[in-house]
């Protein structure tokens, strides 16, 4: 029993961490999200309880499904392209050439930038009348006009989603390497014994075994893509005219700038579920796989 | 057994901690041994403002011992979450400096006590205008009262613009003129915030309209005209992506010649762009000129110890400590002593804030200033890329508004 207990309390911090940091606000989001609760009886406490009244209110707003639709754009375009990127990188410097450690360090710098730096410098080279961007593709031809990225509704969403994937192409980058750099170099030299071509060792020895990587990198990503909150709330706020709205940046809106908490909880609470959706697909998957193996 | 033992034990460290937290001293109104009683003031103030609020409750706290006034600084964005919050623990501080447009919101919600007892026995309080009164009462009973005030106005560039605009006609011609291929003759903010509001609404309250009234033919002709000015290329496009900082970059670098900011923006000015030539001017008018009221009140917080509260509000708003201390933050006053003083009067600059914060008012939107601002800027946004036409834009904003005000 005492030795029970000894062992008990080694992880009480963590339980005692976990309750008041993670499940408790977690908790009270839910909560909050079945009241009417706003800034004009936040103070006086009396807020009654309305069932599922926020969540109908914000299903039935358009606003809601447009920013849905953005969210589901930009994270698809961010993942596809930057894992792709981040593929090719990462092979790249699989290689040992000189110079190599020394160029990756600096691939790294881009995403130890912080994000306003990063959004804030991308919203000056994006500028419609002074950008770098617009000057460059004028004079190379590639452009009869400039065009304003950040504040035409037809390519603002465009625009961001382009920074998003240039932020996130060092962390798939890494995350990839190392999953090249965990490939024995022995399963490939049957293969250039029988004498498969580069494409068909990269199709049947290389994407087999970084299915995993991928996967884990594609979930992580979505996970952290779906709930971007500090490029869109730097280069545009949501706007032009809610072109970039995206859910967490409305959640945000509806909480802290109409104090609607009640709405602002029901539309994160959305957001999480599906999240946690695709999360749960995931570890499905993962634990499928460790069976078979 | 082993798992009561151990549920026990977590729930004893939970309370221990929630304890701990709620346990924190209530706001303090506990008198020391002497008889001075300790007040709270909160404040988002940093670098020199923060400096100058401290050598005033220095001076207040060394000229009398009845009363200690004790600063907690609580950063800016955070101020109003964290007021909200103290209000529904019973921890609102005695005092608190806020927003000057954030004090009937905070007055509705509650976590304010009424000081119009207070006010009405006040010798100054006919030195504040009626306009900027109004915008700390709520149902006549009175909050607040500002201790620092601003103004945007327009800021233009002498080399681009030889007089300034001062009707709307005027702006649309002088912006037109100034516009060419590198530099656009206007540029306000229409950002996807409250700055795009901001910067809207002087145009909307000079048509003699209100956001009330926003679908009415001054709101579309207020609006029209901002996005003739996008349509013709003398207000850059780009203006639906630009905060005010971002406008007031442009203007400092010669890229825009009119400009509305606040006067936050001289010191900036002189040290980036110290050869510029420039000038103020009131905002082009359509039927009066008028701009939006900005800076900072200060407030008791709900249950506060009201008499030492008081002592300190009247004793910052002496004329000559308010003067001295308007001029020490670069803002302006808001008493008329102080706006007559010889500082103000005698500068060119300065006397343009000076007229136009005496004729303007803030928001006075209440606790419906979220959906508001936000019901202002989107119609600006949609209105200016063109998802929308100028009738439409405004027409769903008042139908918003009216929807809010049933």
């Amino acid at each position: 029993m005492k030795k029970r207990f000894e062992n008990y309390s080694f992880v009480l911090p963590a339980i005692v961490f976990l309750m008041i940091f993670l499940l408790y606000p977690f908790a009270f989001n839910i909560y909050l999200s079945f009241r009417d609760i706003n800034i004009g009886n936040l103070v006086q406490g009396d807020s009654p309880f309305i069932g599922l009244e926020n969540y109908k209110t914000i299903l039935s707003e358009p606003l809601f499904y447009k920013s849905l639709t953005q969210t589901v754009i930009f994270t698809f375009f961010t993942l596809v392209v930057s894992t792709s990127i981040g593929f090719l990188l990462a092979s790249y410097f699989n290689k040992a050439f000189p110079g190599n450690k020394w160029m990756r360090s600096i691939m790294l710098l881009g995403w130890m930038t912080p994000i306003i730096i990063v959004g804030t410098i991308f919203k000056w080279m994006l500028d419609g009348k002074y950008g770098i961007v617009n000057n460059m593709l004028v004079n190379i031809g590639l452009m009869n006009s400039p065009i304003n990225w950040l504040s035409d509704i037809d390519t603002a969403l465009f625009a961001v989603t382009v920074t998003n994937i240039w932020l996130s192409i060092p962390f798939s980058m890494i995350i990839l390497l190392s999953g090249l750099q965990g490939i024995p170099t022995y399963v490939y030299e049957p293969a250039t014994i029988d004498g498969a071509s580069r494409w068909q060792k990269f199709r049947y020895i290389t994407l087999p075994l970084m299915t995993p990587t991928i996967s884990i990198l594609l979930i992580l990503g979505l996970i952290y893509t779906f709930k971007v909150f500090d490029v869109i709330y730097i280069m545009t706020a949501g706007g032009p005219a809610n072109s970039t709205q995206v859910v967490s940046y409305l959640a945000y809106e509806l909480s802290f700038n109409l104090f609607r908490f009640g709405e602002g909880a029901a539309l994160s609470n959305l957001a999480l579920f599906i999240i946690a959706f695709f999360a749960i697909l995931y570890v499905r998957k993962v634990q499928k796989e460790s069976v078979v193996h | 057994m082993k798992h009561k033992v151990f549920f026990l034990l977590i729930s004893v460290m939970l309370m221990g901690i929630l304890a701990a937290c709620s346990s924190e001293e209530t706001s303090g109104n506990n008198s020391k041994e002497s008889g001075t009683q300790s007040i709270e003031l909160w404040h988002y103030f940093e670098g020199n403002l923060k400096d100058v609020l401290e050598d005033n409750v220095t001076k207040y706290n060394e000229s009398q011992d009845k009363v200690e006034v004790k600063l907690t600084f609580v950063p800016y964005g955070e101020l109003n979450n964290q007021l909200l919050i103290s209000g529904t623990n019973d921890a609102t501080p005695d005092l608190v400096i806020t927003g000057i447009n954030e004090v009937q919101l905070f007055a509705e919600s509650g976590v304010l006590e009424d000081m119009t007892a207070n006010v009405e026995e006040w010798e100054n309080n006919d030195q504040i205008t009626e306009d900027i009164m109004d915008i700390h009462k709520v149902d006549d009973n009175v909050y607040g009262l500002p201790i620092k005030t601003n103004a945007i106005v327009m800021f233009y560039n002498k080399d681009m613009v030889e007089e300034p605009p001062t009707t709307w006609e005027e702006l649309k011609k002088t912006a037109a003129d100034a516009t060419d291929g590198k530099q656009t003759g206007f540029l306000a903010s229409a950002h996807n915030s409250q700055q795009g509001t901001a910067s809207w609404i002087p145009f909307l309250i000079s048509a003699g309209e209100d956001i009330t009234t926003i679908g009415s033919d001054g709101g579309k002709e207020a609006l029209q005209l901002w996005k003739d000015m996008v349509d013709e290329g003398s207000m850059s496009s780009e203006a639906v992506n630009k905060t005010i900082m971002d406008a007031q970059v442009d203007f400092q670098n010669g890229n825009t010649a009119m400009t509305l900011t606040g006067p936050w923006f001289i010191p900036e000015l002189e040290a980036n762009a110290p050869d510029l030539n420039w000038g103020v001017a009131e905002i082009p008018k359509d039927e009066k000129h008028v701009s939006l009221v900005g800076g900072e009140s200060i407030s008791m917080g709900k249950g506060a110890n009201k008499e030492a509260a008081w002592d300190f509000i009247s004793w910052f708003l002496e004329p000559e400590n308010h003067f001295e201390y308007a001029k020490a933050t670069g803002d302006f006053p808001a008493l008329e002593d102080a706006f007559n003083e010889p500082y103000f009067q005698d500068d060119p600059v300065k006397q343009v804030f000076v007229n136009v914060i005496k004729s303007s008012s803030g928001y006075g939107w209440g606790e419906n200033q979220g959906d508001f601002n936000q019901i202002v800027y989107t119609a600006m946004q949609k209105a200016l890329t063109g998802e929308a036409t100028v009738e439409e834009a405004v027409t769903e904003a008042q139908q918003k508004v009216d929807q809010i005000l049933q």
